[in-house]
């Protein structure tokens, strides 16, 4: 029996040994195919998903490829019924494919006229079908790429899309990187994430906060050499993705277009916010022709867990633009992973946190868990409120704000984050802490103020709502104590983790402090919220309160 | 000389290493121990014995059989002779008139077998083997399947243990499982009904399980399971599995291990023994290189092989075909190592074969900051029991995976365990340090045990057990067909000491030759017109003898007419102690 780092199991899943010689080849030998599911100090788990095996084989790797690898790395014997599943599985992709013929546009065509048939049966894919060509092939109506792709890989028969990009306009982009003394670089994961990216030509590229996804983004755009479209969360987010573009790029001031709630510039570089794309008059979005009334050769897809419905809608009717999603945390608390896969594309790169982490890009974090018990009368409250209103009692109790004052007095000179879900609960704890507050209705202008003297120094502690959670590049940020959550939200506790992970120029490491009422739901939701990380390896330390000093 | 009386005769003037070979063949004879050459003879020739020896047969042996007498000399097929003879369905005639003729030694067959012999119009016209259509299949691949499927199925059977041992699975009345209780195995075990059910049957047939008349359910009844090597567990199952009979009715060596057989490539009527210390010199590799048999081919090599059962059987041949893989006796279709081993019956090789293949059990786990404990392999079973006291399981496959919370602990000290007996267990079997966050949980745990104040229960432990059995190598399993040497040799000495008794003369109403003196006198008479006499027990237990004329013998009833007066009368054959054959008194008329 082979002494392998791997342990494939009945159910689907991989184990990998962390510290086994082997495991840094057995990754690679995996990662195409496999999801990084939990990434703990000692045995990372990966799934095996038909979207995972359907991305490998949009990447062009076969079942032999994939059985080859498990059967080279795994420690014991491989469940046979889970090698043939995986043949199987794998041979359904690209039995259907969306091809342009030069008579009839965009067609669907098939080896096997039975499947076909199949998929025909379906009366919703059937409404996007036109007439047969011939037993192997249908028409595609024009506008329905997108849409058939979903519902197909909702059927169980992932298309091959071979219809080709529109080139876009095109418009010349580079970096400026380079290796004289003072010239930045980009780093080996940054540049395997931009050439998967652009072979498969559409997807995803996962990278932990402060990874530099942006740069990412940025070598996807000069790869293209085309107009660029970049969606993104909010407007600080834009203006953030604009300066680290004069930074990384040869793109100049009047090349970059910012189109959000106070400006609407359409430039060769196009930064839009999600919120005013989504912005609805009249039951009609008057903002989202920005997506297709321009010859986009490029889109770009920031936090792209949180890509919103109507935009995933619009996205199905531009499936002939590159696309490229970025993402820490490709975990939709709505299940849509199949859409992004579909509409966006399939996941090109992704990289455990822990790894990028131990090469120095990202800054070690110290996860702790604060165990803070509620007075008698709050308890009594919390015992005799209704369940909606437990959550909220049990996070915003007062005992919570004592003890963030103590966080604070605990690290004297540290740039403070703390961060929240209840507005009354934030006023407080600026008021007693004497730190300015953001929140939703903090005017933008007033935003990136505070944000920039908390970058230069000036001030030492920020309260933040969740309007920080997303795209917020704050570097020296060192310490952050979240108060109240949103519920069990795994991808904003590790959003939020995430905002302190910019390398410090002292290394020092990270602390991250997370304020839980003991023996209440606000303890339950803690414990799914840190699932996420947890699973990528961040072991939470849990004290008590009464521990601070 | 009547047939009976020729055949232990001609048994008695076998040399020593031919009725060595014959008893191996034909294990009838040693259980229960005959004690003469007649009894010997008797045994063999009833009609039960007859059969089964036929049911070994492949389509020219018994082709050949359907048509003697054969001179041993010209027979077309005298290849075949010797080994049917070697099995006892072939006598040498030896007495002066047969031999005049000087063209060497005729051969017939005992009385019964003609009758056994049922013409069977599926039977292979061949004498060649069918040519097989194989699919090649790599050793590498062969091994990875059969070692996966061994170790899924000891991985089931474990479940299933921890299972039953607390859930008594409800039955029907007639003792099948009932639906719900199927459902809810195939929950637990995440697989599905079908599988499930083979699970259920083949923990029945083991023993494993067993049925409780006076509560309708079947409970565990092995609690000594989880102390056997794997190895060891594996044997066992597949023992038991090859000697029960896939449908009811079946002889001896079941379609199950005549199907394996015919995948392992081994010649059907093959001597097999064991002993119970030494394993038979067989290449280890076994042959896997041989690939995988079309379904076809299995159908008509097994037609070719076992004519005479293959009918009944054939439909059931693609189930059995998916059991074999279940079971790890055939890896991706070809024979694995293991496979083979069992179908020569060697359990020690076979055992031996698996072990390699299976993950070894292991004394440590990691703990991850997760609150996770993952055990890169099978646990030993006193560990992976508190474990899963202490955690929940969570997935399925050779690595354990055992997630603490604050309530799979709360319930562990609610069933006994302290904090400091956890942290103790986990500090001795982790191979790395226990995390804070997990220290604190059980603190918090420990903190909320006390607030509640349960009355401690006992650990669901293992609890005390029987001695396991010793699967691999000793006994052979009921209706396997294996015979250890040491029985065929405890038999040779019986017969030895009897000497060369063959008249039977002092038998004549014991044991089984009696019965078969019964049979031959009356079978003799009946054909050539001879009258008898009858000593036969009435309905009130008195013996009466009765001189009569034979007319007709079926169905356990001998017709007679009275010598005397030509009344009819009838016996039933069981009540007829013994039969005189009035030899020259032949019917007249």
């Amino acid at each position: 029996m082979a002494d392998g780092p791997l342990i494939v199991q009945g159910d689907k899943t991989i184990l990998l040994e962390v510290a086994h010689p082997d495991a840094h080849e057995a990754r690679h030998a995996i990662a195409s195919f496999a999801e990084l599911e939990r990434a703990p100090e000692h045995m990372h788990s990966y799934r095996i998903t038909p979207l995972g095996l359907w991305n490998a084989r949009a990447a062009g790797h076969d079942a032999e490829h994939v059985v080859d690898a498990l059967l080279r790395f795994s420690r014991y014997p491989v469940p046979h019924p889970l090698l043939l599943d995986i043949a199987e599985t794998m041979a359904r992709y690209g039995r259907l494919r969306l091809e342009k013929d030069p008579v009839h546009g965009l067609v669907l065509r098939s080896d096997d006229e039975m499947i076909l048939a199949e998929v025909s049966h379906t009366k919703k894919v059937a409404a996007l079908l036109g007439s047969r060509i011939d037993p192997l092939t249908a028409v595609v109506h024009g506008s329905a790429r997108g849409e058939l792709k979903a519902l197909l890989l909702k059927a169980g028969w992932p298309a091959e899309d071979l219809a080709g990009y529109v080139d876009g306009t095109a418009h010349l982009i580079a970096l400026t990187d380079g290796t004289a003394p003072g010239q930045w670089t980009l780093r080996p994961y940054q540049r395997r994430a931009v050439e998967n990216f652009w072979a498969g030509g559409s997807g995803v590229v996962v990278l932990p906060c402060g990874a530099g996804k942006t740069i990412v983004g940025a070598a996807a755009m000069a790869a293209s050499g085309t107009t660029v479209l970049i969606l993104v969360t909010n407007t600080v987010s834009a203006r953030q993705w604009k300066a680290e573009l004069l930074k990384r790029t040869s793109l100049t001031e009047s090349e970059i277009g910012e189109y959000s709630g106070a400006v609407k510039e359409v430039r060769p570089v196009t930064i839009a916010t999600y919120q005013v794309l989504t912005t609805r008059r009249n039951g009609i979005y008057p903002h989202l022709e920005l997506l297709n009334d321009h010859d986009w050769g490029l889109l770009v897809y920031d936090e792209v867990h949180l890509l919103p419905a109507p935009i995933f809608r619009m996205s199905a009717d531009l499936q002939a633009r590159r696309r490229l999603g970025l993402t820490a945390t490709l975990v939709r608390e709505d299940g849509r992973e199949g859409e992004v896969f579909a509409l966006i594309g399939p996941k090109r790169f992704d990289a455990p946190w822990k790894e990028i982490e131990a090469q120095g890009y990202i800054a070690p974090a110290d996860c702790v868990e604060v165990r803070v018990d509620l007075s008698r009368p709050e308890h009594l409250a919390y015992a005799t409120a209704d369940d909606g209103e437990r959550y909220r009692l049990a996070a915003t109790s007062p005992a919570k704000t004592v003890v963030a004052q103590a966080l604070v007095a605990a690290h004297p000179g540290e740039q403070i984050l703390v961060m929240g879900t209840y507005l009354d609960q934030l006023d407080e704890l600026a008021e007693r802490l004497d730190a300015p507050l953001i929140k939703g209705n903090t005017k933008v202008a007033e935003r990136e103020r505070l944000f920039e003297d908390f970058r230069q120094g000036l001030i030492s502690v920020l309260v933040v709502s969740k309007v920080a959670n997303f795209s917020l590049d704050l570097p020296e940020a060192s310490v952050a104590i979240q108060v109240s959550g949103s519920f069990g939200s795994r991808q904003e506790e590790a959003q939020r983790l995430g905002r302190l992970m910019r390398p410090k120029k002292d290394g020092r490491t990270a602390r991250f402090y997370t304020l839980v009422a003991r023996n209440t739901v606000d303890a339950e939701f803690a414990a799914k919220r840190q699932r996420f990380l947890a699973e990528q390896g961040y072991a939470y330390r849990i004290i008590d309160a009464a521990d601070i000093r | 000389m009547g047939t009976l009386a020729a055949f232990a005769a001609d048994l008695a003037n076998r040399p020593e290493p031919a009725l060595r070979k014959l008893l191996l063949l034909r294990p009838d004879a040693l259980n229960p121990p005959v004690p003469t050459f007649v009894a010997l003879a008797a045994r063999l020739s009833t009609a039960s014995c007859i059969s089964r020896a036929l049911d070994a047969l492949n389509a020219p042996a018994l082709q050949h059989l359907g048509t003697g007498p054969w001179n041993a000399q010209t027979s077309p097929n005298s290849s075949l002779m010797p080994e049917l003879y070697a099995r006892g369905l072939l006598l040498l005639q030896t007495d002066n008139q047969t031999d005049d003729a000087g063209t060497g030694h005729y051969m017939h067959a005992p009385y019964v077998l003609p009758l056994a012999l049922v013409p069977n119009p599926q039977m292979p016209s061949s004498t060649l083997p069918p040519e097989p259509v194989v699919r090649a299949v790599t050793e590498a691949v062969c091994k990875n399947a059969a070692g996966s499927a061994a170790d899924a199925l000891l991985r089931s059977v474990d479940t299933l243990a921890d299972l039953a041992a607390h859930t008594p699975l409800q039955a029907l009345r007639s003792g099948q499982f009932a639906a719900r209780t199927v459902r809810l195995v195939a929950q637990n075990l995440e697989t599905d009904e079908l599988h499930t059910h083979f699970l259920l049957d083949l923990c029945a047939t083991a023993g494993l399980l067993t049925f409780q008349t006076s509560t309708r359910d079947w409970r565990w009844a092995a609690p000594w399971w989880s102390e056997l090597e794997r190895q060891e567990q594996w044997v066992g199952l597949i023992r038991s599995w090859l000697s029960s009979p896939a449908t009811a009715g079946e002889p001896a060596l079941t379609s199950r291990a005549r199907l394996l057989s015919v995948v392992a490539g081994r010649p059907a009527w093959a001597p097999v023994a064991v002993t119970s210390s030494a394993t038979t010199s067989v290449s280890p590799s076994g042959i896997t290189s041989a690939g995988a048999l079309s379904l076809n081919s299995v159908v008509e090599s097994y037609l070719w092989n076992h004519p005479r059962t293959a009918t009944a059987e054939v439909a059931a041949l693609p189930e059995l075909l998916t059991h074999l893989e279940w079971l790890g006796l055939t890896g991706a279709g070809a024979c694995s190592c293991a496979g083979d081993a069992a179908a020569r019956n060697d359990w020690l090789q076979a055992a031996s074969a698996v072990a390699q293949l299976l993950p070894a059990a292991i004394d440590r786990f990691v703990i991850q900051g997760d609150l996770t404990a993952i055990a890169p392999g099978p646990l030993l079973p006193h560990i992976a029991a508190q474990l899963r006291c202490v955690s929940v399981v969570e997935g399925r496959g050779p690595a354990g995976i055992f997630r603490f919370s604050e309530l799979s602990l709360t319930a562990a000290m609610g069933a006994g365990m302290s904090a400091e007996t956890i942290l103790n267990f986990l500090k001795r079997y982790s191979s790395t340090t226990v995390p804070p966050s997990l220290e604190f949980l059980i603190a918090e745990a420990a903190r909320a045990q006390r607030t509640l104040a349960p009355t401690p229960t006992q650990c669901l432990f293992a609890p005390q057990q029987p001695a396991p059995p010793h699967w691999v190598g000793d006994a052979p399993w009921p209706g396997s067909g294996v015979v250890l040497l040491e029985e065929v040799e405890a038999q040779l000495a019986l017969l030895r000491a009897a000497g060369k008794n063959t008249a039977g003369k002092n038998e004549a109403g014991q044991g089984e030759v009696g019965p078969a003196l019964v049979l031959e006198g009356v079978r003799r008479a009946v054909a050539c017109g001879l009258k008898i006499r009858v000593h036969a027990v009435n309905n009130v237990g008195v013996t009466e003898h009765v001189t009569a004329v034979p007319v007709s013998f079926s169905g356990g009833l001998l017709l007679t007419r009275l010598a005397d007066t030509g009344a009819p009368r009838r016996f039933s054959i069981h009540r007829i102690q013994s039969v005189d054959v009035l030899e020259g008194e032949e019917l007249r008329g």
